[in-house]
């Protein structure tokens, strides 16, 4: 009796783990546009009290894993030429006129208000955890809280979905502190290869002082080849 | 010669093919350096005026143009899984930043499931000494002539790991008649080899080489927390560089030593998440560093030189740290320390912000600001301001003040 107990109560929390792992991949899909890997402009317009400014860099990832990445800068001109390789949550930093690049704690590839993070590491269900599932009428409301030792860039997420085709349509980041840091709207989709995509968002600052406009754009599966994602082999990038 | 027929061939069907195939190249010139003037008559390394340098040096010497960089890289896919490519430029040594060759290189890749096997003949050519010399000729010269020679090196390749082993043939690197002339003793062949990979979220590289004497390194880093990286460089060697006087100029020269010895790296990587700034805090203990009577030998040698262009021997020669190219210590030092804060994006658009002070003894201290400003996007203005605090009795920097512009353009395709 007691057996059938545990096992009932190892299928419900499987169940409810697998469906919400389920929940997460939905999400993910509107991001992970090829799983063999893929590449895309990370197109980013920065405005604040003070100034404003257009980034461009073209992203490849490696696999469905998004563990490995390579961002090139394109604009402005005055950084192009810069590589970025995520090598899982090690980040790489060669420059023109560099041999060897060096390494670069996270948070030093910032991108307007896009961090790293915010640019490579696309895919929620590789970083966080799906703690909880609440039904708004419209719209679902996940809260994931960071995997450990993964990288993570937030320490929580409160994310909105749409009921029923779960594309995302606000998140609110939270710091370990339990400070709102950042806030992002889905704002625009797209069609690749038959399959929605996202590709726009809007990024702001919990206190509104700068707002970062993204646009992903030119989705192609054109990548680099998988040699080119490690360290050692950055520097003779094409 | 069938050799240079072979990759003076080769090298003409890659230039072609660049033009079909994707091509990066990359300028970076600084087209005006070392314009700089002394405050003090009595400047460290020219006491007393001897080398007659003019108080306030106005001029703008074009010999001290630097920063020169031309990287090419060629390649051709032959199929998904074959590559063939050159490499111009390619930093080979990476951990003996003064031991600096160029190479020449032709490489072959080729797949295997997941992994990467690189088969790679490079032509090497040296950076010191008789590498001086050759600096004007063409890249063709450089491709044939015999001061060159070939080298192998084979690569393994998957994911985050890397593994390596060359061999390079340095012992004919120099030609005998130079080595007779200017007193040079010849190297000895190398094997070396080199790993890096990850053990969880710890980075962990090695290198060594061989060649009847030892060189290892090991490197390590971990971004402990978000914004915090830590960093270490250990390397144990039984050979020493030490300088001699060769006709103006100074030329260094490896040495065997009867023990090993020991140089550790230890540094701390830090950005706070409110600031668009990193700082940097590296300290360096060389056990083969000189003493207070070594350093004033070595200042008095310098003195005798007249010909002291790009030559900076207290902080000139970069440490082999991760961070070398952010913190040049001084080598020569027993023990070093650097404190190092930066913006890594432009303030307000337009503006970027560097600072380094150095401490070394029996050094002294040092500190250098750099502003750069870009201009029209691909055109970059440099200043820099060095002010040396206290040299002690040790004089052997080429200034005490020094005010440096220069202007880059950059060609990035």
């Amino acid at each position: 009796m007691k057996k059938n107990y545990y096992i009932t109560i190892f299928l419900l929390l499987t169940n409810i783990l697998f469906s919400q792992d389920q929940d997460l991949l939905k999400v993910d899909s509107y991001r992970m546009v090829e799983p063999s890997g893929f590449s895309f402009d990370f197109h980013l317009e920065e405005e604040s009290k003070t100034k404003k400014s257009e980034y461009t860099m073209r992203v490849y990832v490696k696999d469905n894993s998004s563990n490995y990445a390579i961002c090139k800068y394109l604009k402005p001109d005055k950084m192009k030429g810069r590589v970025i390789l995520v090598d899982r949550k090690n980040f790489w930093y060669l420059d023109r006129g560099m041999k060897t690049p060096i390494r670069i704690n996270s948070r030093q590839m910032l991108f307007g208000q896009a961090s790293a993070g915010d640019i490579t590491r696309i895919i929620f269900s590789d970083y966080y955890s799906l703690t909880s599932t609440t039904n708004e009428g419209e719209q679902l409301r996940l809260e994931l809280k960071s995997i450990p030792k993964k990288g993570a860039v937030y320490s929580s997420i409160v994310l909105y979905v749409e009921s029923g085709t779960y594309k995302p349509v606000f998140a609110e980041c939270y710091a370990k502190s339990g400070k709102l840091l950042k806030n992002i709207e889905y704002t625009g989709f797209g069609i690749y290869k038959g399959n929605e995509v996202l590709t726009e968002m809007i990024i702001s600052d919990a206190d509104g002082r700068s707002v970062s406009r993204v646009s992903l754009l030119n989705f192609s599966s054109d990548k680099l080849d998988d040699r080119y994602f490690n360290k050692s082999q950055i520097s003779r990038i094409p | 010669m069938l050799f240079k027929r072979i990759l003076l061939i080769i090298s003409i069907f890659f230039l072609s093919m660049s033009i079909f195939c994707e091509l990066s190249s990359n300028v970076d010139l600084t087209v005006g350096g070392g314009y700089s003037f002394y405050r003090d008559i009595d400047s460290p390394i020219n006491p007393g005026n001897i080398l007659e340098i003019e108080e306030w040096d106005l001029k703008f010497p074009l010999r001290n143009i630097t920063n020169l960089y031309w990287d090419n890289i060629f390649s051709l896919t032959l199929n998904h899984e074959m590559y063939l490519g050159i490499i111009e430029d390619f930093h080979f040594v990476q951990y003996t930043n003064y031991q600096l060759f160029k190479l020449n290189e032709l490489y072959i890749s080729s797949s295997f499931g997941t992994s990467f096997f690189n088969i790679v003949l490079g032509k090497l050519a040296p950076e010191f000494g008789v590498g001086y010399i050759r600096k004007s000729q063409s890249y063709f010269k450089r491709l044939t002539d015999d001061y060159s020679k070939w080298m192998v090196n084979t690569q393994l390749i998957k994911d985050s790991f890397f593994l390596e082993f060359y061999y390079a043939p340095f012992r004919d690197f120099i030609p005998d008649d130079y080595t007779k002339k200017e007193s040079l003793e010849k190297c000895n062949d190398i094997i070396g080899f080199s790993s890096n990979s990850y053990l969880g979220d710890f980075y962990w590289q090695i290198v060594g080489f061989y060649d009847e004497d030892f060189f290892t390194g090991l490197s390590f880093s971990s971004e402990i927390i978000v914004g915090l990286l830590l960093y270490s460089d250990i390397t144990f060697t039984n050979k020493h560089w030490i300088d001699r006087i060769i006709g103006d100029g100074l030329d260094l020269k490896l040495e065997k030593l009867e023990k090993p010895y020991m140089d550790i790296m230890f540094g701390i990587n830090y950005t706070p998440s409110f600031l668009n700034w990193s700082f940097y805090f590296e300290t360096r203990y060389n056990q083969d560093g000189l003493t207070t009577s070594e350093m004033s030998d070595f200042s008095d040698k310098l003195l005798k030189i007249d010909n002291l262009n790009n030559l900076y021997p207290g902080f000139g020669l970069p440490f082999y740290g991760s961070l070398a190219d952010r913190l040049p210590f001084n080598s020569l030092s027993l023990l070093s320390f650097a404190l190092h804060s930066e913006s890594f994006d432009y303030i307000k658009g337009f503006l970027k912000i560097k600072n380094t002070t150095f401490f070394s003894i029996p050094a002294g201290f040092m500190n250098q600001l750099t502003l750069e400003i870009p201009l029209f996007d691909n055109i970059k203005i440099n200043g820099s301001w060095s002010h040396i605090t206290d040299l002690g009795e040790y004089k052997y920097f080429l200034y005490r003040d020094s005010l440096k512009f220069s202007i880059k353009y950059n060609i990035y395709k």
